[in-house]
């Protein structure tokens, strides 16, 4: 485990772990278990990193792509102005 | 005179949008250092409790959009006021982005603690039904009869489709579901969230709020400089 995710560990809450024991629709509980044993072995990191990754990933593209339309857009309403103010004064 | 009063709310705005930008930029910093490396590991969850504090936030605000998305609709259909249907628009826009996010974040929790990436549970059933609310009102914007009836269209799928939101909500409460129960907020169960936890929770959901109050405004903006173009480009085809 990375250095900085190597914190005492504690117990959130026990609704945390939700009620899954109770569940029958969930899968199967062996695969559960199994999880659980990675957990605590610190195995989730990957799962970690992509969550990570995806929000901020979509965040920053989604920004770009704002300022991208609005520079677009400011220069075509700009060069309108100006069309319709030659038209107007010839 | 109206110059510089357009002028001075110009230069206000963009005072006002920067500081949101250098906010929001700091908030991130802050809300990482608590996520990683702050917060203690839970016992039970491991390493992988750590996406909670970016699932919920998201959550909240892919609710909170489409409740905006509906109160800016009902505004329009009263006032006519085409800057609330613009407001609806923008907002229904990052809904659907959040509303992504929720599913594909929960989903990759879900891998490691459940063992399953998806379950027709009632929590993530209602949320993928908040999604398909998203896509069919943007789908309507995108290809609907244009003007004011696609408007009102909107504003119609908008309205109904908030009611899903209190339903997400409370889901955990009307039905046996896998997803864990509230562990902050008016629902919380008793026990609460470790001090430590809470607090990178909570700076984590003023992260995104604030995140999301500067990306909706530069939204907006966006959206009212393409009526204005559409206006231009009317003017100049009557000229011609």
């Amino acid at each position: 485990m990375p250095f900085f995710l190597d914190t005492q560990p504690v117990h959130a809450h026990n609704s945390m772990i939700n009620n899954i024991e109770n569940e029958s629709f969930a899968d199967p509980q062996q695969n559960v278990e199994n999880e659980s044993t990675d957990n605590e072995s610190g195995n989730n990191l990957g799962y970690v990193f992509a969550v990570f990754a995806i929000v901020w990933g979509l965040f920053f593209a989604f920004m770009i792509l704002l300022i991208r339309k609005q520079t677009h857009i400011s220069s075509e309403i700009a060069s309108l102005k100006q069309l319709l103010k030659k038209r107007e004064n010839p | 005179m109206s110059l510089i009063i357009k002028q001075h709310s110009k230069l206000t705005s963009q005072l006002v949008n920067w500081t949101l930008f250098i906010l929001s930029l700091a908030l991130i910093i802050i809300t990482l250092y608590l996520i990683f490396i702050n917060v203690p590991t839970d016992a039970n969850l491991g390493i992988s409790q750590r996406i909670f504090y970016i699932h919920v936030p998201i959550a909240w605000l892919g609710m909170i959009s489409i409740v905006v998305v509906a109160i800016a609709s009902a505004l329009y259909l009263w006032t006519k006021n085409n800057k609330w249907d613009d407001l609806a628009y923008s907002t229904a826009e990052y809904g659907m982005m959040f509303a992504t996010l929720i599913i594909v974040t929960g989903a990759v929790w879900a891998k490691p603690v459940w063992g399953v990436w998806w379950t027709w549970d009632s929590k993530l059933t209602t949320t993928l039904i908040l999604w398909f609310i998203y896509a069919s009102y943007l789908i309507l914007r995108a290809y609907g009869p244009k003007g004011i009836q696609q408007a009102r269209y909107a504003a119609i799928i908008a309205l109904i489709g908030a009611i899903d939101a209190p339903i997400i909500y409370l889901a955990t409460q009307w039905w046996r579901t896998a997803h864990p129960s509230y562990v902050v907020g008016p629902l919380e169960s008793s026990g609460g969230l470790d001090p430590q936890m809470r607090t990178a929770f909570l700076v984590s959901m003023i992260t995104f709020t604030v995140l999301y109050v500067f990306l909706l405004s530069n939204r907006y903006k966006i959206r009212r400089s393409e009526t204005e173009l559409d206006e231009l480009y009317q003017e100049v085809l009557i000229i011609e």
